[in-house]
Protein backbone atom coordinates (compact mmCIF):
# COMPACT_ATOMS: atom_id res chain seq x y z
CA UNK A 1 0.00 0.00 0.00
CA UNK A 2 1.47 3.28 -1.23
CA UNK A 3 1.21 4.88 2.14
CA UNK A 4 3.56 7.92 3.41
CA UNK A 5 3.10 10.22 6.98
CA UNK A 6 1.27 13.53 5.45
CA UNK A 7 -2.50 14.12 5.57
CA UNK A 8 -4.31 15.33 2.95
CA UNK A 9 -7.55 17.91 3.33
CA UNK A 10 -9.85 17.29 0.65
CA UNK A 11 -11.81 20.52 0.48
CA UNK A 12 -15.63 20.44 -0.66
CA UNK A 13 -17.15 23.11 -1.04
CA UNK A 14 -21.10 22.88 -1.31
CA UNK A 15 -24.12 24.65 -2.25
CA UNK A 16 -27.51 22.38 -3.02
CA UNK A 17 -25.41 19.53 -3.43
CA UNK A 18 -28.14 16.89 -1.42
CA UNK A 19 -28.06 14.59 -4.29
CA UNK A 20 -24.46 14.53 -5.08
CA UNK A 21 -22.91 14.94 -1.82
CA UNK A 22 -23.31 11.47 -0.78
CA UNK A 23 -22.09 10.17 -3.79
CA UNK A 24 -18.75 12.13 -3.99
CA UNK A 25 -18.01 11.69 -0.41
CA UNK A 26 -18.23 7.62 -1.39
CA UNK A 27 -16.36 7.87 -3.98
CA UNK A 28 -13.52 9.56 -1.51
CA UNK A 29 -13.73 7.30 1.22
CA UNK A 30 -13.33 4.13 -1.31
CA UNK A 31 -10.51 5.53 -3.86
CA UNK A 32 -8.60 6.92 -0.55
CA UNK A 33 -9.16 3.87 1.38
CA UNK A 34 -7.89 1.63 -1.49
CA UNK A 35 -4.59 3.65 -1.97
CA UNK A 36 -3.79 3.61 1.67
CA UNK A 37 -2.70 7.76 2.60
CA UNK A 38 -4.28 9.28 5.65
CA UNK A 39 -6.95 11.98 5.12
CA UNK A 40 -10.01 13.94 5.69
CA UNK A 41 -12.97 15.28 4.06
CA UNK A 42 -14.25 19.14 4.91
CA UNK A 43 -17.76 20.43 3.74
CA UNK A 44 -17.81 23.88 3.54
CA UNK A 45 -21.92 24.02 2.93
CA UNK A 46 -22.80 28.19 2.09
CA UNK A 47 -26.32 27.52 4.11
CA UNK A 48 -27.82 25.49 1.43
CA UNK A 49 -32.22 25.46 1.61
CA UNK A 50 -31.58 22.52 0.47
CA UNK A 51 -30.29 20.65 3.31
CA UNK A 52 -27.16 19.16 2.58
CA UNK A 53 -25.76 19.85 5.98
CA UNK A 54 -28.50 17.43 6.84
CA UNK A 55 -26.69 15.29 4.83
CA UNK A 56 -23.58 16.10 5.20
CA UNK A 57 -24.21 15.67 8.69
CA UNK A 58 -25.89 11.49 8.09
CA UNK A 59 -22.77 10.91 6.21
CA UNK A 60 -20.35 11.92 9.34
CA UNK A 61 -22.66 9.70 11.55
CA UNK A 62 -21.56 6.95 8.82
CA UNK A 63 -18.01 7.74 8.03
CA UNK A 64 -17.01 9.20 11.93
CA UNK A 65 -15.80 13.11 12.66
CA UNK A 66 -12.00 11.74 11.85
CA UNK A 67 -13.31 11.02 8.33
CA UNK A 68 -15.68 14.00 7.84
CA UNK A 69 -15.62 17.38 9.20
CA UNK A 70 -18.39 19.50 8.61
CA UNK A 71 -17.28 23.71 8.32
CA UNK A 72 -20.66 25.53 7.18
CA UNK A 73 -20.76 28.87 6.37
CA UNK A 74 -23.93 31.05 7.17
CA UNK A 75 -24.72 32.16 3.65
CA UNK A 76 -23.45 32.04 -0.02
CA UNK A 77 -20.24 33.65 0.11
CA UNK A 78 -17.81 32.46 -2.41
CA UNK A 79 -15.24 30.64 -3.39
CA UNK A 80 -12.06 31.67 -2.48
CA UNK A 81 -13.17 32.51 0.82
CA UNK A 82 -14.73 29.36 0.99
CA UNK A 83 -11.39 27.49 0.42
CA UNK A 84 -9.66 29.78 3.23
CA UNK A 85 -12.27 28.96 5.52
CA UNK A 86 -11.65 25.30 4.75
CA UNK A 87 -7.63 25.61 5.33
CA UNK A 88 -8.29 27.19 8.53
CA UNK A 89 -9.98 24.57 10.07
CA UNK A 90 -7.86 21.40 7.70
CA UNK A 91 -5.29 19.43 9.64
CA UNK A 92 -3.36 18.18 6.59
CA UNK A 93 -0.45 19.62 5.29
CA UNK A 94 -1.96 18.97 1.82
CA UNK A 95 -4.93 20.53 0.50
CA UNK A 96 -7.23 19.02 -2.61
CA UNK A 97 -10.15 20.88 -3.97
CA UNK A 98 -12.74 19.36 -6.30
CA UNK A 99 -15.56 20.04 -6.84
CA UNK A 100 -18.95 18.35 -5.57
CA UNK A 101 -20.95 17.97 -8.54
CA UNK A 102 -19.22 14.57 -9.62
CA UNK A 103 -17.51 16.17 -12.72
CA UNK A 104 -13.85 15.29 -10.66
CA UNK A 105 -13.84 11.59 -10.15
CA UNK A 106 -12.08 10.85 -6.72
CA UNK A 107 -9.75 8.40 -8.64
CA UNK A 108 -7.88 10.56 -9.81
CA UNK A 109 -7.01 11.70 -6.06
CA UNK A 110 -4.07 9.00 -5.57
CA UNK A 111 -2.92 9.62 -9.14
CA UNK A 112 -2.30 13.34 -7.52
CA UNK A 113 -0.62 12.18 -4.46
CA UNK A 114 1.93 9.88 -6.58
CA UNK A 115 3.11 12.42 -9.00
CA UNK A 116 3.31 15.35 -6.47
CA UNK A 117 5.53 12.60 -4.31
CA UNK A 118 7.66 12.03 -7.21
CA UNK A 119 9.32 15.64 -8.24
CA UNK A 120 8.04 17.11 -5.04
CA UNK A 121 5.81 19.16 -6.63
CA UNK A 122 3.90 22.64 -5.26
CA UNK A 123 1.05 21.93 -7.31
CA UNK A 124 -0.53 19.37 -8.95
CA UNK A 125 -3.50 20.12 -11.09
CA UNK A 126 -6.09 18.28 -12.92
CA UNK A 127 -5.89 18.87 -16.87
CA UNK A 128 -8.79 17.94 -19.52
CA UNK A 129 -6.69 18.83 -22.28
CA UNK A 130 -3.46 17.01 -22.56
CA UNK A 131 -2.63 12.92 -22.54
CA UNK A 132 -5.76 11.10 -21.98
CA UNK A 133 -7.78 13.75 -20.67
CA UNK A 134 -11.07 14.55 -21.61
CA UNK A 135 -14.61 15.86 -21.32
CA UNK A 136 -18.28 13.99 -21.75
CA UNK A 137 -20.93 15.75 -22.00
CA UNK A 138 -20.02 18.43 -24.54
CA UNK A 139 -21.68 19.75 -27.51
CA UNK A 140 -19.27 21.03 -30.27
CA UNK A 141 -20.15 24.68 -29.62
CA UNK A 142 -18.88 23.81 -25.25
CA UNK A 143 -15.89 22.45 -26.87
CA UNK A 144 -15.15 25.35 -29.12
CA UNK A 145 -15.50 28.11 -26.89
CA UNK A 146 -13.66 26.15 -24.25
CA UNK A 147 -10.86 25.68 -26.33
CA UNK A 148 -10.56 28.93 -27.87
CA UNK A 149 -10.97 30.45 -24.54
CA UNK A 150 -7.84 27.70 -23.45
CA UNK A 151 -5.97 28.63 -26.38
CA UNK A 152 -6.15 32.88 -26.46
CA UNK A 153 -5.11 32.28 -22.19
CA UNK A 154 -1.74 30.50 -23.43
CA UNK A 155 -1.14 33.16 -25.69
CA UNK A 156 -1.79 36.12 -23.91
CA UNK A 157 -0.62 34.50 -20.09
CA UNK A 158 1.68 31.87 -21.02
CA UNK A 159 0.86 29.94 -18.07
CA UNK A 160 2.95 26.63 -16.92
CA UNK A 161 -0.24 24.85 -17.12
CA UNK A 162 -2.63 23.81 -20.00
CA UNK A 163 -5.94 23.43 -17.81
CA UNK A 164 -6.57 26.98 -16.37
CA UNK A 165 -10.23 26.89 -15.74
CA UNK A 166 -10.21 23.52 -14.05
CA UNK A 167 -10.63 23.43 -10.31
CA UNK A 168 -9.49 19.64 -9.25
CA UNK A 169 -6.00 20.45 -7.95
CA UNK A 170 -3.81 19.29 -4.88
CA UNK A 171 -2.06 22.09 -3.33
CA UNK A 172 1.02 22.20 -0.53
CA UNK A 173 -0.90 23.86 2.31
CA UNK A 174 1.15 26.90 2.39
CA UNK A 175 1.36 26.85 -1.30
CA UNK A 176 -2.37 27.38 -1.40
CA UNK A 177 -2.71 29.93 1.22
CA UNK A 178 -0.09 32.03 -0.99
CA UNK A 179 -1.75 31.75 -4.21
CA UNK A 180 -5.41 33.01 -2.18
CA UNK A 181 -3.97 35.95 -0.74
CA UNK A 182 -2.35 36.68 -3.96
CA UNK A 183 -5.59 36.80 -6.11
CA UNK A 184 -7.84 39.63 -6.78
CA UNK A 185 -10.95 37.67 -9.15
CA UNK A 186 -14.07 36.54 -7.95
CA UNK A 187 -16.37 33.50 -9.53
CA UNK A 188 -14.90 30.42 -11.67
CA UNK A 189 -11.55 32.63 -13.46
CA UNK A 190 -10.63 32.44 -9.44
CA UNK A 191 -8.97 29.12 -10.43
CA UNK A 192 -7.71 30.40 -13.75
CA UNK A 193 -5.84 33.05 -11.47
CA UNK A 194 -4.79 30.97 -9.04
CA UNK A 195 -2.03 28.60 -11.93
CA UNK A 196 -1.11 32.81 -12.43
CA UNK A 197 -0.04 33.18 -9.61
CA UNK A 198 1.47 29.78 -8.93
CA UNK A 199 3.50 31.06 -11.43
CA UNK A 200 4.40 34.36 -10.38
CA UNK A 201 5.90 32.31 -6.84
CA UNK A 202 7.68 30.26 -9.41
CA UNK A 203 5.69 27.40 -7.59
CA UNK A 204 6.43 24.28 -9.41
CA UNK A 205 3.04 22.51 -11.40
CA UNK A 206 2.74 19.28 -12.63
CA UNK A 207 -0.29 17.98 -14.77
CA UNK A 208 -2.81 14.85 -14.27
CA UNK A 209 -5.11 14.11 -17.42
CA UNK A 210 -8.31 13.84 -15.95
CA UNK A 211 -11.91 12.89 -17.82
CA UNK A 212 -14.61 15.59 -16.98
CA UNK A 213 -18.12 14.06 -16.52
CA UNK A 214 -20.54 17.59 -16.96
CA UNK A 215 -23.32 17.38 -14.87
CA UNK A 216 -26.10 16.03 -16.23
CA UNK A 217 -28.02 18.07 -14.68
CA UNK A 218 -28.98 21.44 -14.41
CA UNK A 219 -27.58 23.92 -16.41
CA UNK A 220 -24.83 24.35 -18.12
CA UNK A 221 -22.24 27.36 -16.27
CA UNK A 222 -20.92 29.09 -19.32
CA UNK A 223 -23.11 31.71 -20.03
CA UNK A 224 -22.33 35.16 -21.54
CA UNK A 225 -21.99 37.20 -17.88
CA UNK A 226 -19.17 34.54 -17.57
CA UNK A 227 -17.41 35.08 -20.82
CA UNK A 228 -17.39 38.86 -20.43
CA UNK A 229 -15.77 38.38 -16.64
CA UNK A 230 -13.24 35.65 -18.39
CA UNK A 231 -12.28 38.29 -20.99
CA UNK A 232 -12.06 40.93 -18.30
CA UNK A 233 -9.44 39.07 -16.19
CA UNK A 234 -7.79 37.70 -18.71
CA UNK A 235 -7.23 41.13 -19.79
CA UNK A 236 -6.54 42.45 -16.32
CA UNK A 237 -3.39 39.13 -15.72
CA UNK A 238 -2.32 40.27 -18.81
CA UNK A 239 -1.64 43.51 -18.26
CA UNK A 240 -1.17 42.83 -14.59
CA UNK A 241 1.39 39.76 -14.67
CA UNK B 1 7.95 42.34 -16.80
CA UNK B 2 4.22 42.27 -17.52
CA UNK B 3 2.96 40.40 -20.23
CA UNK B 4 1.78 43.37 -21.66
CA UNK B 5 5.05 44.84 -21.31
CA UNK B 6 6.84 41.79 -22.86
CA UNK B 7 3.98 42.41 -25.80
CA UNK B 8 4.91 45.60 -26.34
CA UNK B 9 8.71 45.07 -25.82
CA UNK B 10 8.88 43.38 -29.09
CA UNK B 11 5.91 45.35 -30.69
CA UNK B 12 8.97 47.98 -30.70
CA UNK B 13 11.65 45.66 -31.56
CA UNK B 14 9.71 45.11 -34.73
CA UNK B 15 8.52 48.59 -35.25
CA UNK B 16 11.21 50.71 -35.19
CA UNK B 17 13.21 48.87 -38.43
CA UNK B 18 9.85 49.12 -39.73
CA UNK B 19 9.07 52.69 -39.35
CA UNK B 20 12.39 53.67 -40.28
CA UNK B 21 12.35 51.90 -43.59
CA UNK B 22 8.64 52.41 -44.48
CA UNK B 23 8.72 56.81 -43.68
CA UNK B 24 12.05 56.45 -45.93
CA UNK B 25 14.43 57.20 -42.91
CA UNK B 26 16.40 54.43 -43.86
CA UNK B 27 17.05 54.14 -47.71
CA UNK B 28 18.90 51.49 -49.63
CA UNK B 29 18.82 49.41 -53.05
CA UNK B 30 17.21 46.30 -51.63
CA UNK B 31 14.59 48.27 -49.25
CA UNK B 32 12.99 50.29 -52.18
CA UNK B 33 13.10 47.03 -54.82
CA UNK B 34 11.08 45.18 -52.05
CA UNK B 35 9.18 48.15 -50.38
CA UNK B 36 5.74 47.24 -51.23
CA UNK B 37 6.54 43.87 -49.86
CA UNK B 38 7.66 45.62 -46.72
CA UNK B 39 5.21 47.31 -46.07
CA UNK B 40 2.64 44.97 -46.21
CA UNK B 41 4.45 42.22 -43.48
CA UNK B 42 2.54 43.42 -41.28
CA UNK B 43 -0.64 42.44 -43.01
CA UNK B 44 1.32 38.95 -43.98
CA UNK B 45 1.70 38.45 -40.52
CA UNK B 46 -1.36 39.06 -38.71
CA UNK B 47 -3.07 37.07 -41.32
CA UNK B 48 -0.76 34.24 -40.98
CA UNK B 49 -0.77 34.22 -36.73
CA UNK B 50 -4.68 34.48 -37.48
CA UNK B 51 -4.70 30.91 -39.90
CA UNK B 52 -2.21 29.44 -37.20
CA UNK B 53 -4.69 30.25 -34.41
CA UNK B 54 -7.81 29.25 -36.31
CA UNK B 55 -6.07 26.02 -37.27
CA UNK B 56 -4.99 25.19 -33.37
CA UNK B 57 -8.24 26.21 -32.40
CA UNK B 58 -10.20 23.62 -34.59
CA UNK B 59 -7.78 21.04 -34.73
CA UNK B 60 -8.35 20.52 -30.60
CA UNK B 61 -11.75 21.00 -30.75
CA UNK B 62 -12.14 18.02 -33.14
CA UNK B 63 -9.38 16.42 -31.26
CA UNK B 64 -11.19 16.54 -27.62
CA UNK B 65 -11.12 13.36 -25.63
CA UNK B 66 -14.81 12.40 -25.63
CA UNK B 67 -14.91 10.05 -22.85
CA UNK B 68 -18.23 7.78 -22.76
CA UNK B 69 -16.59 5.14 -20.45
CA UNK B 70 -15.93 8.00 -17.58
CA UNK B 71 -19.94 8.84 -17.85
CA UNK B 72 -20.86 4.92 -17.82
CA UNK B 73 -18.46 4.15 -14.71
CA UNK B 74 -19.99 7.01 -12.87
CA UNK B 75 -23.53 6.36 -13.34
CA UNK B 76 -22.23 2.37 -12.21
CA UNK B 77 -20.20 3.65 -9.29
CA UNK B 78 -23.81 6.23 -8.71
CA UNK B 79 -25.68 2.89 -8.11
CA UNK B 80 -22.94 1.12 -6.40
CA UNK B 81 -22.96 3.96 -3.85
CA UNK B 82 -26.58 4.06 -3.46
CA UNK B 83 -26.97 0.31 -2.70
CA UNK B 84 -23.90 0.77 -0.53
CA UNK B 85 -25.20 3.88 2.28
CA UNK B 86 -28.45 2.50 1.93
CA UNK B 87 -27.24 -0.74 3.36
CA UNK B 88 -25.22 1.41 6.16
CA UNK B 89 -28.17 2.88 7.11
CA UNK B 90 -28.04 6.39 4.95
CA UNK B 91 -31.54 7.56 3.82
CA UNK B 92 -31.58 9.48 0.14
CA UNK B 93 -33.84 12.55 0.46
CA UNK B 94 -35.04 12.45 -3.10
Amino acid sequence: MPTNSHKYSILLPTYNEKDNLPIIIWLIVKYMKASGYNYEVIVIDDGSPDGTLDVAKDLQRIYGEERIVLRPRAAKLGLGTAYVHGIKHATGDFIIIIDADLSHHPKFIPEFIELQQKGDYDIVSGTRYAGNGGVYGWDFKRKLISRGANYLTQVLLRPNASDLTGSFRLYKKQVLEQCIASCVSKGYVFQMEMLIRARQHNFSIAEVPITFVDRIYGTSKLGGTEIVQFAKNLLYLFATT
Amino acid sequence: MTNLQRWLFYATLFAVPYLAIVLGTVQTALTSKYLLHIQLLPLLLLILFGIYSVWTVLYRTFTFNDCPEAAKELQEEILEARKDLIAKGFKFRD
